[in-house]
């Protein structure tokens, strides 16, 4: 039976079906992964950096993205930044791979603190509780 | 702009932050045992470059920042800010 059927039956809303946004490792691969290196090979090359980016899922299987997560990026010094705008989140690293692979692990981080704090939450941390909740569910 | 290991440090233990060890330092400040606000540090690097988004969330703006990292504001006057800002 195919994964996307039972899915339905169990009475979980559809897998996000935008086509911007990265759903796999290999998708993933496929963004911009221009080093910002230091010392030994080092490159003068331009970085190109995009503006932004759809991720669709967060490296952890425990978690499935539902609804595709906005990651803006700026670059800051030999630093790209990795903003999940909806919950005010950040990743950084040398190129926009390790940003956000680091952006996705707070991510998670995020998810199972909150959920896990729920009753203690003030309000705006229950906003982005209620965000992550709606975007990202549990397997 | 950058923020140093242990300027984060020295705000986390300033404002009496909470912190958990994770794969990262975990910090996130409470007040009547309600969480407030959180941010976080990546272990292992001595700069970190996001001085402005864990300033945003630490709902600070630039000035107040400034102050927090030069360990002149206090618990109590970063309470009376996110008071301000409706955030408690």
């Amino acid at each position: 039976m195919a994964t996307a059927t039972k899915i339905k039956q169990m009475g979980q809303p559809p897998a996000i079906q935008s086509p911007e946004a990265v759903t796999s490792d290999e998708e993933f691969r496929k963004l911009l992964v221009t080093p910002v290196s230091r010392g030994y090979g080092k490159t003068d090359q331009p970085v190109t950096v995009p503006h932004q980016a759809l991720l669709g899922f967060v490296r952890d299987g425990r978690l499935r993205v539902y609804s595709p997560i906005r990651v803006k990026f700026t670059q800051e010094g030999q630093h790209i930044i990795a903003e999940a705008v909806e919950f005010n989140e950040f990743g950084f690293g040398e190129n926009v791979s390790e940003a956000l692979t680091d952006v996705q692990h707070a991510i998670v981080e995020l998810y199972f603190t909150l959920e896990k704090e729920q009753e203690r939450l003030g309000g705006d941390l229950q906003n982005v509780w209620g965000k992550l909740q709606k975007m990202i569910h549990v397997r | 702009m950058t923020i140093k290991a242990h300027e984060f440090d020295h705000l986390v233990a300033k404002l009496e932050l909470k912190t958990r060890n994770s794969k990262d330092l975990l910090a996130w400040f409470e007040v009547d045992g309600k969480i407030i606000t959180r941010t976080r540090r990546s272990k292992g690097s001595r700069d970190l470059p996001m001085q402005h988004s864990i300033r945003q969330q630490l709902k600070l703006n630039e000035q107040q920042m400034k102050k927090a990292l030069g360990c002149t504001l206090t618990r109590n006057a970063y309470i009376d800010i996110l008071r301000t800002k409706g955030l408690l």
